[in-house]
């Protein structure tokens, strides 16, 4: 009983983090990442300007840093990413730096994956 | 003091033991779908060559009772003047122009005479096609290809058409190509 309100003491100090499981982390992640579909999207737009049937699959890999809950290491998963270089590094600008809150007391270690298509005609 | 010293240690060693086990390892449980714009769709042109004609899925249009061309007709000119360019197996074409029957017959040879030349005058000058491929000729009201008792008919009836009259066997653009530059060079 004490320990546990030592725990909820120090969470009130400033020190609030969570313990996921790898659900609870990919749905945080997912809220995070949902933030930037507008900026993702203008990527793409951008992509279709010289290129205007682009089309393909990206998949980032990124660890969520347990001490601040930034996404951090993002790089592209090579032999799962078919896209231009210039759409993979603008949609890792973008994801990079992401945070989820409260941060977790693990990392995580996600992998994520965009599918850039044309609407139906 | 024994019971002071659990309160430190069981939260540190909670922590310790929760940063020790290795990270959470998750993925996205669908792709993440970005949707663009449909495709465009690819133009595969409005100028078909065929063995007696310039086929053109189009119309070139006039302004009302006059041989002046449409701007809006410029950039199909100058789809007909590139399809010319690239076939220089066509040695000569002729430029025909046909009316509808409203108006006098005499009225309509000529104003279809002077669209065709027009028309030819436009890829001379615009489309770069050497003169010499090209001939005018109109026909006026003689050869509807349509009801001219109708509107739409006597649409369809006002056209140009673009007549192979001349092709150089294969093998010898060479020949008619040299042809071309020669003149184009001295016009």
């Amino acid at each position: 009983m004490r320990s546990f309100v030592v725990l909820v003491t120090s969470l009130s100090l400033g020190c609030a983090f969570a313990i996921r499981d790898s659900e609870r982390y990919r749905d945080d992640t997912d809220l995070a990442i949902a933030t930037k579909d507008d900026a993702v999207r203008a990527c793409y737009d951008r992509e279709l300007v010289k290129d205007a049937h682009a089309t393909g699959e990206l998949t980032l890999e990124f660890r969520v840093d347990r001490r601040t809950g930034a996404l951090t290491d993002v790089a592209v998963v090579e032999d799962r990413s078919d896209v231009s270089p210039i759409l993979a590094d603008c949609v890792m600008d973008e994801i990079a730096g992401l945070q989820i809150a409260p941060r977790d007391l693990r990392d995580g270690k996600a992998t994520y994956t965009w599918s850039f298509r044309h609407a139906e005609a | 003091m024994k019971r002071g010293r659990s309160i430190v240690v069981v939260p540190l060693v909670f922590g310790v033991g929760i940063a020790a086990c290795g990270p959470v390892l998750f993925s996205s449980g669908s792709d993440r779908v970005v949707l663009g714009p449909p495709p465009p769709v690819e133009d595969e042109g409005r100028v078909k060559v065929t063995d007696e004609k310039l086929v053109i899925d189009d119309k070139i249009h006039f302004e009302f009772d006059s041989d002046v061309i449409r701007e809006e007709s410029y950039d199909l000119l100058a789809e007909i003047a590139g399809v010319i360019q690239a076939h220089p197996e066509l040695a000569r074409i002729s430029i025909e122009g046909h009316a509808s029957a409203d108006g006098p017959d005499e009225y309509n040879l000529e104003l279809s005479k002077r669209r065709a030349a027009s028309v030819r005058l436009h890829l001379v000058e615009k489309g770069g096609v050497a003169e010499s491929r090209l001939d005018s000729v109109g026909f006026g009201e003689t050869q509807p290809i349509a009801d001219n008792d109708t509107d739409s008919g006597r649409e369809k009836n006002r056209r140009v058409e673009f007549m192979i009259v001349e092709r150089t066997k294969p093998g010898s653009e060479q020949t008619a190509a040299a042809e071309t530059g020669r003149e184009e060079s001295g016009s």
